[in-house]
């Protein structure tokens, strides 16, 4: 499959955003995402997740014969399968010009750095090696797959024990040795913005990979781009961003190594498995939300259309309230009416990072706006707050009350009635508020105009 | 490491070079009479043919055209009897696809791309002897080439790589790096595989702007910055080097015509 087209706005647009320091996941532009290690029941086995991005590295070895210009040091061999899991434009037979790009900058990394003592890795010279081998999958490409990829053989390879083989058959498990570690960091030229997303990786007018290790050498720099080209000073810049990054993952790395080191001696269960937790409620939420909610400066006019339908409770007022976002946490955001503003809330804190301190929990009788989504105000007003609304007791399943077979209710017969209720009216709510959205669309289109400065 | 000295006490390396000095750059365009634009460059002992086609029709595949820009088709090829050591296969393995696409990197940042969309340009590299410096010297031999296509590139893409030597045990006052260690500008092969850090680097020579870096082995941070301020210094040299044979190129071309008319 040929990769899709990009189109003119989103190739005008995220560049110009990235002038204004803005990224479309609302990162800072050096900023990265969030690594995760996770290493798997097999020695070897490691998969780690850069944001969205997913790589699975495994590390095996066999003997072989040395090569007849090394006769004295083991092998190590690195692959990486871009396949057709990871995005639908990689082809497994024919890799593309990234895919060969990618393997290529990881061999020189593992192998130019000497970050494994190939010479350990000998077993009779010039008849028996060790070859290592590290294979590495993409399993979904969001960008940084040097990074993913680079992290994951290198964890692999760390969390890797050969066999120990003396010359008459003995076996033990013993770890190839380690002098050094690096990591790939890939900055997005001019404006540097480390660790891209796939589609700033593409409106990009140029990649510069940094492969460096914790002692600050470079074992790997590779600038390429097709537009306006860097400067040496951009370079160094770029070095000494990657130089941080890479004492972080390193750190990070030995940390997830003596965790999963520790949880293999007292014979607690090791795998990917462990690492889902499929029991909790919030596994399947995101981790972050995806809006700079710092940009939205919402004094939205609502108007009370709903009032009607939406009987007991939550909405009293008739008047025009000026309604403010707040962010109350990883996944949600409140619209309160001004005069209900909780005190906190420095204006600019308004972003993904800020945890609202906000009030009491006021989980009865209110329900929790939507994600407003990207640059449009189309926050579904599912309810509305007053102060004169009445305390409902809280109950945990308000969320999960919009569906009526859902089977997950703790409730006590007592309140099951009261739930009813509440159910009827969330829905009838809902229905009403779908068709407030629509009228007030139109109305928020042209108030949108005056001034409201939501995208730029 | 071996066991020979990149830089003697003197300052002078295995080849007589002092360590600012390139090798000695023959050239020559319009080696061949069918491809649009050729070059032969030699720079020392490395030797190296280049040939541009273009801008044509996209051959092959309609779907890879590109509609705002040319399409630029590298390839890069090293002939068996090119290496120390009988080389198996020409083209098509890891190393060649890599340096392929370095090429078109370094070439789709240096033609003026928007000024052929849906078309296709084509520049084969051919490197008939290895001795160190090979990326280098097919940029700049492919950089002649478009040249004597009457391709028009924004600057001069010139390339050099240099290698960081540690200093001998007794030292000259020749320039020194103060942690010690000298770049050695345009290395062969010997001092390139001789363990130390090497750092190509392929940049609009006028400007001075990098188009392509690369690192081998391990370069510290804290010498990249002269290493790399040296390899720009060699790829301007270069430059004028270049410079120099395209005019001598075009003057001879003029009075042969003017001869024969």
């Amino acid at each position: 499959m040929k990769e899709t087209v990009l189109s003119t706005c989103e190739k005008e647009f995220v560049p110009k955003a990235i002038s204004e320091g803005r990224r479309l996941d609302s990162r800072n532009l050096l900023e990265y995402r969030k690594l995760q290690i996770v290493y798997g029941g097999d020695w070897g086995c490691c998969m780690v997740s850069l944001g969205k991005t997913k790589v699975l590295a495994q590390a095996s070895c066999e003997i072989q014969q040395p090569k007849s210009t090394r006769p004295n040091e083991g092998i190590l061999f690195v692959n990486v399968e871009f396949s057709p899991m990871g995005a639908p434009h990689f082809e497994i037979g024919r890799p593309t010009d990234a895919a060969v790009q990618c393997n290529r900058l990881l061999e020189k990394c593992l192998k130019e750095s000497r970050c494994v003592d190939l010479e350990s890795l000998c077993i009779v010279a010039d008849e028996k090696v060790w070859q290592v081998r590290v294979d590495v999958s993409i399993l979904n490409h969001d960008g940084a797959l040097v990074d993913a990829a680079s992290i994951a053989a290198l964890a692999a390879l760390a969390h890797f024990r050969r066999p120990d083989v003396t010359l008459d058959g003995e076996e033990r498990s013993s770890r190839a040795r380690f002098s050094s570690s690096f990591t790939p960091s890939s900055p997005y030229l001019k404006n540097v913005v480390v660790d891209p997303a796939v589609l700033e990786e593409r409106t990009a007018e140029a990649q510069i990979v940094v492969g460096i290790n914790a002692y600050r050498e470079l074992t790997a720099l590779h600038l390429g781009g097709t537009g306006s080209p860097a400067t040496n000073q951009l370079v160094m810049h770029c070095a000494s961003l990657a130089a941080v990054r890479a004492m972080e993952v390193v750190r990070m790395m030995k940390d997830e190594l003596a965790k999963d080191a520790e949880a293999r001696v007292q014979k607690s269960p090791v795998g990917f498995v462990q690492s889902m937790d499929l029991e909790k409620v919030t596994t399947l939420s995101h981790e972050a939300m995806v809006t700079a909610l710092g940009q939205l400066n919402m004094n939205v006019k609502m108007e009370e259309g709903g009032g009607d339908a939406a009987s007991e409770g939550s909405v009293g007022e008739s008047a025009v309230n000026d309604m403010i976002v707040e962010s109350v946490g990883e996944n949600s955001a409140e619209l309160v009416p001004e005069n209900d503003r909780r005190p906190k809330l420095d204006a600019v804190a308004l972003c993904v990072d800020t945890i609202g301190s906000g009030g009491p929990s006021t989980w009865g009788g209110k329900e929790e706006d939507e994600e407003p989504s990207s640059e449009e105000e189309e926050v579904q007003v599912v309810a509305q707050l007053s102060p004169s609304s009445k305390p409902k007791p809280p109950v945990e399943e308000i969320e999960l009350s919009e569906s009526e077979e859902e089977e997950i209710h703790t409730l006590q017969p007592e309140e099951m009635n009261l739930d009813k209720g509440l159910e009827d009216q969330s829905d009838d709510e809902i229905m009403v508020s779908k068709q407030n959205t629509a009228q007030k669309k139109g109305r928020k289109k042209r108030k949108k105009k005056n001034g409201d400065n939501i995208c730029k | 490491m071996a066991g020979f000295d990149l830089l003697s006490d003197q300052g002078l390396r295995l080849d007589g070079r002092r360590s600012n000095e390139l090798r000695k750059i023959q050239c020559k365009l319009g080696v061949f009479s069918q491809p649009d634009g050729s070059s032969y460059l030699e720079q020392g002992n490395t030797k190296v043919l280049a040939a541009v086609y273009g801008p044509h029709e996209i051959r092959g595949s309609r779907a890879k055209r590109l509609l705002d820009q040319v399409l630029v088709n590298c390839q890069y090829s090293m002939a068996t009897f090119s290496t120390g050591e009988r080389k198996r296969r020409p083209r098509g393995d890891r190393k060649s696809q890599e340096m392929s696409s370095h090429l078109r990197q370094t070439f789709e940042a240096a033609i003026k791309t928007e000024l052929y969309p849906r078309s296709q340009i084509d520049i084969f590299v051919e490197v008939l002897q290895a001795d160190g410096g090979n990326y280098s010297a097919c940029v700049n031999a492919a950089t002649l080439a478009l040249v004597d296509a009457g391709i028009p590139l924004h600057e001069y893409v010139t390339s050099c790589t240099t290698v960081l030597a540690p200093p001998p045990a007794t030292s000259w006052d020749d320039e020194k790096l103060e942690e010690g260690e000298i770049a050695l500008v345009d290395a062969s092969h010997r001092e390139e595989t001789s363990g130390s850090p090497t750092l190509t680097v392929a940049a609009l020579a006028d400007s001075g702007r990098l188009v392509l870096c690369q690192v081998g082995q391990r370069l510290h941070l804290d010498r990249m910055n002269r290493a790399l301020e040296r390899a720009l210094q060699g790829c301007k040299d270069v430059r004028d080097v270049l410079d120099e044979a395209v005019r001598d190129h075009l003057a001879n071309c003029g009075i042969s015509e003017a001869a024969s008319s």
